[in-house]
């Protein structure tokens, strides 16, 4: 005779919110760790931090704000933690490479690859504040007064990283500050 | 004077924060709108290109920052630990060179004093202080030498 094993009530929540979250999450560690395997790691982090929030008494509906904030934070340790780790890690898998795809003619497509190498550049030599500031704005699509509570900076200084951060994007896109 | 809005203000106007006064201007305008249109342009391709993963190249020159940053921090670390190692055997050789006095202090002062005396002394006085003198001089195996001798003639020439 099989045994069962309970599943918790709150276990659908999570798999829809894992589900629903668990790309962007990735995504915006990577961004703001510039590492694709720590951003992973990160992102297994918070979603065991998301299971631990829902055995707990306390609970939310803001869960993809929550997200956010928590990895936020949770980079931000990572990178205050594991700086030698980084500088001690080699250069990316190679799965992670996008292929080229056949749609654009490959003028259009070497054009395009170029500009987005030097967008990333740019964005990697950005300073963490600005970097972040930039990726809760436009990726995150947060406004500047919830940037800045997450932060725990002022509107004013939300601002002007960003500026500063969209001046050297726009700088590396060959276009006006 | 321009009306024109600045590069800050037209930032805020593209996220909808800006002074709303100045609205109208960004649609009058053609060069505010035309800078507006730029901005919003550029921010896109911005966002779309942040929304792929990171291009080989743009990888392959992290990665090259990175050994850089590796091999500067590496002949620091090198050039400190010669420093470190030459100042460590500078000491040691200074340590090591130091001369080892040949005799005791208390016998030289005794000798000094001797000497001292003899020096001073006048007549029979310094004859018998340079005979005690004369004793165990290295002066004392050469041929009617001695220091006691050479006093005594000194006193006699006086």
């Amino acid at each position: 005779m099989g045994t069962l094993t309970a599943v918790p009530p709150w276990h659908a929540q999570y798999e829809a919110l894992y589900r629903q979250h668990w790309a962007r999450v990735v995504r915006l560690c990577r961004l703001l760790l510039d590492d694709s395997e720590e951003a992973q790691e990160v992102a297994q982090e918070v979603f065991l931090r998301l299971a631990q929030r829902f055995q707990g008494p306390d609970s939310t509906t803001e869960w993809a704000a929550w997200l956010t904030r928590v990895s936020l934070n949770a980079c931000h340790d990572r990178r205050r933690s594991g700086w030698w780790r980084r500088w001690r890690a080699g250069p990316r898998a190679i799965e992670e490479i996008d292929l080229v795809d056949g749609e654009p003619t490959p003028e259009r497509a070497a054009l395009q690859g170029e500009a987005r190498e030097r967008i990333w550049r740019a964005f990697q030599r950005l300073p963490p504040r600005q970097r972040e500031v930039f990726v809760l704005r436009h990726l995150e699509g947060w406004s500047t007064e919830a940037a800045a509570g997450a932060l725990a900076l002022s509107s004013g200084s939300v601002k002007r990283h960003l500026f500063r951060a969209v001046r050297r994007l726009r700088g590396a896109l060959g276009g006006d500050s | 004077m321009s009306r024109c809005v600045s590069d800050r203000r037209l930032l805020q106007a593209y996220y909808g924060e800006g002074d709303a006064s100045k609205e109208p201007h960004l649609r009058t305008c053609l060069r505010c709108a035309g800078r507006l249109q730029r901005l919003t342009r550029d921010l896109q391709a911005v966002e779309q290109a942040l929304r792929q993963a990171p291009p080989v190249a743009a990888v392959r020159h992290r990665a090259g920052a990175r050994r850089r940053g590796v091999a500067v921090a590496a002949g620091l670390a090198a050039v400190l630990l010669f420093a470190g190692v030459e100042a460590w055997l500078w000491r040691e050789s200074i340590v090591w060179v130091q001369p080892k006095p040949d005799h005791e202090p208390a016998e030289t002062l005794a000798f000094l004093e001797q000497v001292s005396m003899v020096l001073s002394a006048t007549g029979e006085e310094g004859n018998a202080f340079g005979a005690v003198l004369a004793l165990p001089s290295d002066d004392a195996d050469e041929p009617g030498g001695g220091e006691a001798e050479w006093l005594n003639g000194r006193e006699e020439e006086r």
